[in-house]
């Protein structure tokens, strides 16, 4: 009998309206579960011909092993497809609907095809239906929920898109609940582009335990341990929750001003973001969290006459120095209104960001954005932005490919301002200053997870245990100072492995970050394996890891993927303010980190994974497929 | 001192964590993973409520069983079912004002919280306190220190700034 498994996968062709389940355990030895899954699936199915938009595309919902069980911070799921950048793409969420998705008794939802009329997914455990939804198509993120719940029930969870993910934006995420969001990527245009609003689950069913009792008593410490802590502390009732992270993002040099501009650029500019205390007793209503975790790190604002929703992390990062806005009320605002539309706030902050930036060198005026100047840190035209490139209207129409298709419609000079990584902006994150976030914004297409590697991200707390635990893991203290080149590659490695390692647990990364400080694996692991009765220990797992992200990374190279750049801009520009004032990145060394990475991993200069290194993981008949992709490219 | 099972229900988040614990430690001590407090959540507020058998002092379920399955335990202060007894009618269902009496199909019998005998684990996972195991006598304590607190306030003349003791200019 399987354990922690569901060992049922289900799959729904939306082009002939059918569904199936197949069988979880043929995966399970070489790809474990979660992501490895998804990325599997869509290695052995897509042909490189098949672009993102076509109904033969498949989009992936994968809750993590422990998922729905009782392991504290677990209700994580992998939300992968072919984005609409081109390449495969992962985005994460959490909330509620990855334990519903195991209780309902599912390792993996698989969606292909494309209907021909706005449809939904209900699944009520065994029972799989395809409803209409024409009534719900253009409505907000929030208002489709609410309409699903009163049809189908109050219980039923909801991962859906909103007028943005229908009108194909490549900038679109899918949302679920409040605020759980899979944002980066673009991948809410995939549903839309598959007539899919929203998938509804309900599971009554249980995720099995092999050893209960062990399970039950890890857990139980665990919970506690966590709540113990000093990171899970700030986030409690009395704690500070996110109140410092906007001072934060300014003080530790992480945050962007604008559009990684130099010129005419200081914090200064911007101005004071005023008392957190003060914003969160006025506008915060109540703070909420995903399904099963002691961390409740969500806040949810109540903006009276004008909006309603929940804000957290790197929210507050995205609509604040990239768009030179320092009123936390427009932040959250602007946050909040990305959610409703179904937008992903990140990338639509950088849209914002180059479009104000365009506005003040002069390359476009009022004329070109429907009347509305762009001016820096100005809420009218965020505001405008964000709806328009949402609904489609007036000037929002340049934005249908991001940044990277309204640059191309403006013109060179506007190219040069665009900051992208293959078609997509990045994460709102200083990685001139931060190398190995520059190194892993280049392979993760634009997305930074904790900065790349967890010590740099948490120097600017604790120095001191940082660089001691850089030196232990990585041979040196360098590793954990942001503006050093040393160890940078092979802190990505390790970072990029166990990320891949809880994306299959389905394991809250940033939960795990903040009690542990680093992402430390032992605990995930021993839930899993008295989870699942297997003895699976961290090594194997994090083999099963770097074979995952080697069939990702070949995927991305039957995709036309070369060696990875970063853009031009990020390297000849310098930091204008801060902790880091004057840190620049030097392309020569950063080539050098590059190299070094693609050695860890195996791949050649190209970054394309050699032979040796699929046969290393045991990955023949994947090998197969991707030899006969390099023969046919000649 | 006898402890009862208190929800405070403005401070429940809905992490359904209750639920999780709930059905763990069933499905281990008996059999069932259905569990005995249910953690509602209307997950786009952001809001969650969990409903549990209030132990009541005169309990319907207890009055209708036609088997005088149930009874009170006062040793821990709650409704316990006797399954040597039990039918399986679910009358008590039909009758519990709360919905906290539940059927379970795995073990084809209803079933109900029994506070853990005395060491509910719901309680210990509870990050934000909205559940409390407490003496019955404090439940309505930080209530009442609210509503004094309140009176006390309209009294004092907040109002006007006085405050009491001496008068500074």
């Amino acid at each position: 009998m399987l354990y922690g498994w569901s060992g049922k996968m289900l799959r729904i062709d939306l082009s002939t309206m059918k569904s199936w389940v197949e069988d979880t355990e043929p995966y399970i030895p070489s790809f474990i579960g979660g992501k490895g899954l998804s990325v599997k699936i869509i290695y052995d199915e897509l042909g490189p011909e098949i672009g993102p938009f076509d109904s033969e595309n498949r989009i992936c919902f994968s809750p993590g092993i422990l998922s729905g069980t009782m392991a504290p911070a677990h209700s994580r799921m992998k939300i992968t497809s072919v984005a609409p950048n081109g390449y495969l793409q992962n985005s994460g969420t959490g909330g509620y609907i990855p334990a519903e998705i195991k209780k309902a008794g599912y390792d993996n939802v698989i969606v292909q095809g494309k209907s021909e009329k706005p449809v939904y997914l209900y699944v009520n455990n065994e029972n799989v239906e395809i409803r209409d939804a024409t009534h719900i198509w253009g409505m907000d993120t929030q208002a489709a929920q609410r309409v699903i719940k009163e049809e189908i029930g109050d219980l039923v969870k909801i991962a859906c898109i909103g007028p943005a993910g229908e009108n194909l934006v490549s900038i679109s995420c899918i949302i679920t609940g409040v605020g759980s969001v899979a944002g980066h990527g673009g991948l809410g245009a995939i549903m839309g582009a598959k007539n899919l609003k929203a998938i509804a689950f309900r599971g009554t069913g249980q995720v099995r335990i092999a050893r209960p009792s062990e399970f039950l008593k890890l857990c139980k410490e665990t919970h506690l341990w966590m709540r113990e802590t000093p990171g899970m502390k700030a986030q409690s009732r009395e704690g500070q929750g996110d109140k410092g992270l906007l001072e934060y993002s300014y003080q530790s040099g992480q945050g962007v001003l604008g559009n990684f501009e130099e010129k005419d650029a200081s914090w200064d500019n911007i101005g004071d973001f005023g008392s957190g205390d003060e914003f969160y007793a006025k506008y915060g209503s109540h703070q909420y969290g995903c399904y099963g975790c002691p961390v409740h790190h969500f806040h949810v604002f109540d903006i009276p006459g004008k909006c309603r929703g929940a804000v957290k992390c790197s929210g507050w990062y995205d609509f604040s120095g990239p768009v030179w806005v320092s009123d936390r009320k427009v932040i959250a605002q602007a946050f909040i209104l990305c959610n409703s539309y179904g937008l992903d706030s990140a990338s639509t902050g950088n849209a914002v960001s180059f479009l104000m930036e365009l506005y003040h060198r002069g390359i476009i005026s009022e004329n070109d954005t429907d009347g509305i100047p762009m001016r820096r840190g100005d809420e009218k035209a965020i505001f405008a932005a964000i709806e328009k490139i949402a609904k489609q209207e007036g000037f929002g129409k340049l934005f249908r490919d991001g940044v990277w298709g309204a640059a191309k419609e403006i013109g060179k000079e506007a190219e040069e301002c665009a900051v992208l990584v293959n078609k997509q902006t990045l994460t709102i994150f200083e990685v001139r200053a931060f190398k190995s976030a520059a190194l892993a914004a280049t392979l993760g297409d634009g997305i930074v997870r904790f900065g790349g590697s967890v010590h740099e991200l948490e120097w600017g707390w604790d120095k001191e245990r940082m660089e001691k635990e850089a030196q232990e893991c990585y041979g040196s203290k360098e590793a954990a100072i942001p503006y050093s080149y040393e160890k940078k590659a092979l802190s990505v490695w390790d970072n990029e492995n166990r990320n891949t390692v809880i994306d299959m647990l389905g394991t809250c990364f940033w939960v795990i970050q903040a009690t542990t400080g680093t992402i430390k694996l032992d605990i995930p692991v021993e839930l899993l394996s008295l989870a699942t009765g297997r003895d699976i220990g961290e090594e194997e797992l994090l083999w099963a890891a770097q074979r995952v992200l080697t069939l990702e990374r070949a995927c991305k190279v039957r995709r036309g993927r070369g060696r990875d750049r970063l853009p031009r801009r990020l390297f000849e520009t310098a930091v204008p303010d801060g902790i880091f004032k004057g840190e620049r990145l030097s392309e020569e060394k950063f080539e050098e980190m590059l190299d070094e990475y693609y050695s860890l991993r195996g791949w050649d200069e190209n970054g394309v994974p050699k032979v040796e290194t699929f046969m290393k993981f045991g990955l023949l008949s994947e090998w197969k497929i991707f030899d006969r992709h390099l023969k046919s490219e000649g | 001192m006898v402890n009862t099972l208190v929800i405070d229900y403005s401070r429940c988040h809905g992490c359904g964590e209750c639920e999780l614990a709930c059905a763990t430690i069933s499905k281990m001590n008996k059999g069932s993973s259905r569990p005995r407090i249910m953690s509602f959540i209307w997950d786009v507020e952001g809001w969650g409520i969990p409903i549990a058998c209030q132990h009541c002092q005169d309990a319907p379920c207890r009055a209708v069983c036609p088997t005088g399955a149930i009874y009170r335990d006062e040793e821990f202060n709650r409704v316990m079912v006797n399954y040597k007894r039990c039918i399986g009618c679910r009358m008590c269902m039909a009758v519990c004002p709360f919905g906290a009496m539940d059927f379970d199909r795995e073990v084809n019998r209803v079933i109900k919280c029994d506070l853990c005998d005395g060491d509910p684990l719901c309680v210990k996972l509870c990050s934000y306190e909205a559940l409390q195991y407490i003496d019955v006598k404090e439940q309505s304590i930080p209530k009442k220190t609210e509503v004094a607190e309140k009176i006390r306030e309209i009294l004092l003349g907040r109002k006007t700034g006085s405050k009491a003791g001496l008068i500074q200019e």
